[in-house]
């Protein structure tokens, strides 16, 4: 069932490389927003996500803290991996042991030709109600988030290559000169 | 402070002719990014804004795209409900804001500032060869307009950096929508 393929997920595969698509509807089931790029994730807790369009923007999780860059804004946002984990999906994906602290596991049934875990968040501050993990065989295939408001975020991944050699420089984030960095 | 550089006279007729043209603007939409720093914390990440003679509704999205906070002020006051559904209401946008998220959001004056124009209060203003504010001085405010877009007949700020003691504010408008109609029965009818 689901919570068996999120384990699995975390056994078999130490390192991911995917492009994701991330599609973000209101309550009214109107989209709001569609943006695209890539990620990579190495456990644990190192994970990178590149937004590229319609606008650039960085999270980087470098095993101890998370680092969210905005170039337009020329910030950068900083948070410690741990404080994250609940909340940021990202931090989930790469992190296991975090991942039962943080969420109540159950079964998401079958779904779209997919397996889902049901992940809900122990602590209310997460800005999550529900993170759905969509599994394709172990390979992970979607995520769908729903927040209070009733937004819903779906994120498809595709091109996957699972265990790939990754480069370290890849989770390691350095202010860009000039850049506000501000903690959280 | 700065004294306003001495400029052309014709110039200044430039600028007076731009704020005059934004004067029907009374009610605009828009979707954005916006930055927040204080000197203990910060947030980056998505908003939207619509912005009514008499409402306001703001929202606060993360990266995610999940919605982080909203703030809904009306002739009565403002609420904000945040992301663990606490609600929670104060007389104005800057006690409220500065009582929960820890800082104090402008609300008072930032419609007339992100359209590119100063409120009615006393200010210090540079503007460029087109009369679009390039800098504003106001209520301790320190704000600098360093983008522009054309929108229909107007020009509206596209970045806005926004300077104070206690909070630093960055606007980048991905996209406006404006609702110049005059006559408020077009205005009510807005959902």
């Amino acid at each position: 069932d689901g919570p068996e393929r999120l384990k699995a997920f975390y056994q078999n595969t130490v390192g991911l490389k995917a492009q994701f698509k991330q599609t973000v509807s209101d309550a009214q089931g109107r989209k709001v927003q569609e943006v695209t790029g890539d990620m990579q994730l190495q456990r644990p807790g190192k994970f990178r996500w590149d937004y590229q369009k319609p606008y650039v923007q960085q999270i980087v999780g470098d095993g101890q803290k998370v680092w969210l860059y905005d170039p337009e804004l020329n910030q950068v946002t900083v948070r410690s991996l741990s404080k994250a984990i609940g909340s940021s999906p990202a931090a989930m994906l790469a992190g296991s042991k975090e991942m039962e602290k943080s969420f109540a596991l159950q079964d998401g049934g079958n779904q779209g030709g997919l397996e889902w875990v049901k992940a809900t968040p122990r602590e209310k501050e997460s800005g999550f109600e529900q993170i759905m993990i969509g599994f394709k065989g172990d390979q992970l295939a979607q995520m769908e988030l729903l927040d209070s408001f009733g937004h819903r975020t779906l994120i498809e991944f595709s091109q996957i290559e699972r265990n790939p050699t990754l480069a370290a420089q890849a989770f390691r984030f350095v202010p860009p000169a000039g850049a506000d960095v501000v903690g959280e | 402070c700065t004294t306003t550089p001495s400029r052309p006279v014709a110039n200044e007729e430039v600028h007076r002719q731009h704020l005059a043209s934004l004067q029907t603007l009374q009610a605009f939409d828009l979707k954005g990014r916006i930055g927040v720093q204080t000197q203990k914390q910060g947030f980056s990440g998505g908003f939207t804004w619509n912005h009514q003679p008499a409402t306001d509704q703001v929202a606060l999205f993360s990266p995610l795209g999940s919605q982080v906070a909203t703030i809904d002020k009306d002739p009565g006051g403002v609420t904000l409900v945040t992301s663990d559904q606490k609600t929670l209401r104060a007389q104005d946008a800057e006690t409220l804001t500065e009582q929960n998220l820890g800082w104090r959001l402008p609300m008072q004056g930032l419609h007339d500032w992100a359209l590119g124009r100063p409120t009615a209060a006393p200010h210090e203003a540079i503007w460029d060869e087109q009369g679009r504010l390039t800098r504003l001085k106001q209520d301790g405010w320190d704000i600098e307009y360093s983008q522009y877009q054309r929108v229909g007949q107007y020009d509206l700020p596209h970045k806005i950096y926004m300077k104070s003691l206690q909070l630093n504010l960055k606007l980048i408008v991905e996209r406006w929508n404006i609702d110049d109609s005059n006559d408020t029965s077009a205005l009510q009818s807005k959902p």
